[in-house]
């Protein structure tokens, strides 16, 4: 009896326990697991009208991957999420320690530097926009200025350049985000590691590079992963700034599927290249994981 | 948290000055392009065009926001966004408040499997589902309308705002929610008279952490609110770079109150927020 009591009790735990995260549970499910499988599934067919689909097979694949285009967007995407990534760790790493330390006025400051994180990414892009301006920009000004150009620039119309501008602005706006998690593991430091290291003579370089660093090392891994998943990810900055052009100079995966989809209507085509994108993630996440995790045995 | 920080800083040394220097070059570098956004938004038109541009306004106008919050299509992106943010937020809490009751509280077979699944979809790219989700908001011909919107936006509020409140909950002392089993109450009573105003202050700040989501979101609305009338703040103000209508000095100011309202929210509840995000990482 009392067995059976208890059992039942489980029963309905179980029940009333998933009756509670079913909505959370349901809405990724059906918003974001589904869809993921519909693109899979809409990579083999072409949308004729809102009713008809014709199976194709791997003709939208093969049409992406002859693009002419195709290699440049794969170079720039590794050029945008490499470029954004690296300096947006370094700079998150650098403010991080500076802020670290025990002045006055810190806290206004380490409040202030969050304000690029906070700015809608489009609005971001307005400003970075204005402030490239190849007539009236402040940023010719200054580098005029510095003596870094000799005249005014178009920074954003030119191929050669303009992805890089578009990486300045994505470091701006993300950096913080590396910053806070660099920040928060730096004050969870013991801080008698250093004292004892001063003690031993280790100067500033030597107490960052052997203790804070390593100290660190779990979270720099967490937060390059997430780093370079969202950047991969990210589509507002480059559309918003130039829409993947001039010409396709500055296109990504992300940007390219937004225009198959949405200016040209191809569904099929933008879903065998989503696909080919999803893809590149899983396999990057992967073996990223794969890495950390053996050499996580081998020590 | 214990925090001493004075790993770069002897005490009282050569070395305070250049700190102090550094961190000022660093501040003036990261808030400039905001600063130049409202220098920029209070300038006349005739000055905006100077070359070289005047660092501070010679003649200081609040005409461009006068003139931008009298465009009744920005009124209209603001107007869509207000309520899409508010109306994603709303159902967000209730959906998140309810699936962190359930993961931080209850005991259950699953229970970290289906938390970690939530979590982790949150990663898969969203440029990976537009087309299915676009097709489904076609069929249920939500397209172009607020709740339409409003369900895409549950995929980047719910993981996030799910796995906070989990983490409150879970602050709550057990004695606390077993007291209140033993008088007969009901898991969902339990969860509205007990565990929910012991953590109001996380809701409020998961709340907050919903609303500025929605509100700076552009690749969702871009694709599902084509229309002019249905835009949000992002899409739409976008669309007006490069208009002659619109000059730049008067989106600047279209800019600035599109910022002012998530940084606001954001400050107030930055401390909360901060300690949420860094505290899984940390441990």
């Amino acid at each position: 009896m009392i067995v059976q009591a208890k059992t039942k009790q489980r029963y309905r735990n179980t029940l009333s326990g998933y009756l509670f995260i079913l909505p959370a549970l349901g809405v990724m499910c059906i918003l974001m697991l589904y869809p993921l499988y519909r693109t899979f599934f809409m990579s083999l067919y072409e949308e004729l009208s809102a009713q008809r689909l014709v199976f194709v097979g791997l003709k939208n694949f093969k049409e992406v991957l002859t693009f002419d285009y195709f290699p440049k967007t794969l170079l720039n995407t590794v050029i945008w999420t490499g470029g954004v990534v690296v300096f947006q760790f370094l700079a998150g790493l650098g403010v991080a320690a500076l802020l670290n330390t025990k002045v006055r006025g810190i806290g206004l400051v380490s409040s202030l530097v969050l304000i690029p994180w906070v700015t809608p990414g489009v609005i971001a892009a307005i400003i970075w926009t204005w402030l490239y301006h190849p007539l009236y920009g402040v940023l010719n000004e200054i580098l005029q200025f510095l003596g870094i150009v000799e005249s005014y620039k178009a920074w954003l119309a030119e191929p050669k350049v303009a992805l890089w501008a578009i990486v300045v602005a994505g470091i701006w706006k993300g950096f913080p985000f590396s910053m806070i998690m660099f920040l928060a593991g730096m004050k969870a430091i013991p801080q008698d590691l250093y004292e004892a290291a001063k003690v031993d003579g280790a100067n500033a370089f030597a107490r960052f590079w052997y203790i804070t660093v390593p100290s660190l090392a779990p979270i720099f891994k967490i937060t390059l992963l997430l780093l370079t998943i969202w950047t991969f990810n990210y589509f507002d900055l480059v559309y918003a700034m130039t829409r993947g052009g001039p010409g396709h100079s500055t296109e990504i995966l992300a940007t390219l599927i937004y225009k198959l989809a949405f200016d040209h209507w191809r569904f099929g085509s933008a879903s065998s290249l989503a696909v080919i994108m999803f893809l590149i993630l899983a396999i990057f996440t992967s073996v990223y994981v794969l890495i950390l995790t053996r050499r996580r045995k081998e020590l | 948290m214990r925090s001493h920080g004075k790993t770069l800083l002897a005490r009282g040394s050569w070395k305070t000055p250049l700190i102090y220097l550094m961190i000022i070059v660093v501040a003036v570098v990261v808030i400039f392009p905001i600063f130049w956004m409202l220098i920029s938004s209070l300038k006349f038109t005739k000055e905006l065009f100077v070359k070289p541009p005047t660092w501070i306004p010679k003649t200081p106008t609040l005409s461009n926001y006068q003139a931008i919050l009298q465009n009744p299509l920005f009124l209209r992106y603001l107007l869509n966004s207000v309520i899409v943010a508010l109306l994603t937020t709303g159902v967000s809490i209730i959906i998140a408040a309810l699936a962190g009751y359930g993961w931080g509280k209850m005991r259950f077979a699953g229970r970290n499997a289906t938390a970690l699944f939530v979590l982790v979809s949150q990663m898969l790219p969203v440029v990976a589902v537009v087309i299915p989700l676009f097709q489904i908001l076609r069929k249920l011909l939500l397209l172009n309308t607020y709740p339409g919107l409003m369900l895409t936006y549950l995929v980047y509020t719910i993981p996030l705002s799910s796995w906070l409140l989990k983490g409150f909950f879970q602050e709550i002392p057990e004695e606390i929610i077993e007291a209140a089993k033993v008088d007969g109450c009901s898991h969902l009573h339990t969860f509205i008279r007990i565990a929910l105003p012991l953590v109001r202050p996380a809701v409020a700040a998961t709340a907050i952490y919903c609303f500025i989501m929605s509100w700076q979101e552009f690749f969702f609305a871009l694709s599902f609110m084509y229309d002019d009338e249905m835009k949000t703040l992002t899409v739409g103000i976008l669309g007006f770079m490069g208009q002659y209508k619109v000059s730049w000095n008067e989106l600047m100011a279209g800019s600035f109150i599109s910022v002012l309202p998530t940084a606001i929210a954001f400050f107030f509840v930055q401390k909360h927020f901060v300690e949420g995000l860094t505290k899984g990482a940390i441990k």
